[in-house]
């Protein structure tokens, strides 16, 4: 018996390791963040270009999957609060939706996205992963997702970035 | 031009950059890999030593126009560096291969693929058959298979 498959629904994730003496400064991914949120204008970031950059050559290098940067946006999100159901994709316009999203924790504690999939005629299955302080993890945009803080201390900053795969 | 691969700090090859020869020239107006290392720090965010040149003509330890070969192989994205024999890989195929340094490649651990015998070369030209042998890594053995079955 063969197989052929078709399409797959991965998630990637990991720490961040940038070489020493060229880490990233997440401070200052911190202050454009909320500088970007309050004065509602769009993110410039040398640190984010290098953040994007380390994902697209690791994404490239050990998968083969080529992606590039869509978009960069972000949230603060309360103490033991959780999101609605986010989505990526707009239904109404998939050419110009993207294909990955990748959330970077710039502060995070006991953070978790729960990512939710279908497979075959199973529906609402989920993964719930943990985003830390300098890790990220990275799902195909077409999957729903909760962000939720649960502890009472502290905020948790999460920065969101969108690919588009352009090799597939 | 000059090419230089990005390698991450455990030797993985992450990308390869093109420029202008003309950036890598040192005071005397010498070509100097260490110039052209500082040149991609400068302009890419990247440690200048995680900078490798490497020479776009050079395949398993040959040079297509005939120069001298330089560190065996170009260097391919996902493939890896090696600092000890100054050597570049392409992707490790097969958790068990190994490297053969003579001629910069990986290789399975019991050698080449065994010849096909004339008659199974006939088959292929006359295209009834498609013998090729594929390698079985939990076997560690090469499969003679009909690629048309």
């Amino acid at each position: 018996m063969k197989k052929i498959l078709l399409s797959e629904k991965a998630i990637f994730h990991g720490k961040v390791s940038m070489p020493k003496g060229f880490e990233l400064n997440i401070e200052k991914i911190i202050n454009e963040l909320h500088e970007s949120l309050f004065k509602k204008k769009p993110i410039f970031s040398i640190e984010l270009d290098k953040l994007t950059t380390y994902i697209q050559d690791y994404m490239r290098a050990t998968y083969g999957i080529q992606i590039v940067k869509q978009e960069y946006s972000g949230d603060i999100y309360e103490p033991n609060k959780l999101t609605l159901p986010l989505l990526d994709i707009d239904p109404m316009n998939l050419a110009h939706s993207p294909d990955f999203t990748m959330l970077f924790g710039a502060k995070a504690k006991d953070c978790i996205v729960r990512i939710f999939y279908t497979r075959n005629r199973k529906k609402e299955l989920f993964w719930d992963h943990e985003i830390k302080t300098n890790s990220f993890v990275m799902f195909p945009s077409t999957c729903r997702y909760i962000i939720s803080n649960n502890q009472i201390e502290e905020l948790n900053i999460i920065q969101k970035v969108t690919y588009e795969h352009v090799n597939q | 031009m000059a090419h230089f691969a990005k390698i991450s700090e455990d030797n993985l090859i992450l990308d390869v950059l093109t420029f202008n020869n003309s950036d890598m020239l040192n005071a005397e107006g010498i070509e100097t890999e260490s110039v052209g290392q500082q040149y991609l720090e400068t302009h890419n965010n990247w440690p200048a030593h995680l900078w490798i040149q490497t020479s776009y003509n050079t395949m398993n330890g040959i040079h297509k126009l005939g120069d001298t070969p330089f560190r065996k192989n170009y260097a391919t994205i996902g493939g890896t560096w090696d600092p000890t024999n100054q050597m570049f890989f392409a992707p490790k195929p097969f958790p068990s291969w190994v490297k053969d340094l003579e001629i910069g490649d990986w290789v399975s651990p019991i050698g080449n693929a065994p010849a096909l015998t004339s008659e199974q070369e006939s088959q292929n030209t006359a295209d009834t058959h498609a013998w090729q042998y594929v390698w079985n890594e939990p076997s560690g053995s090469w499969n003679l298979t009909n690629l048309k079955d």
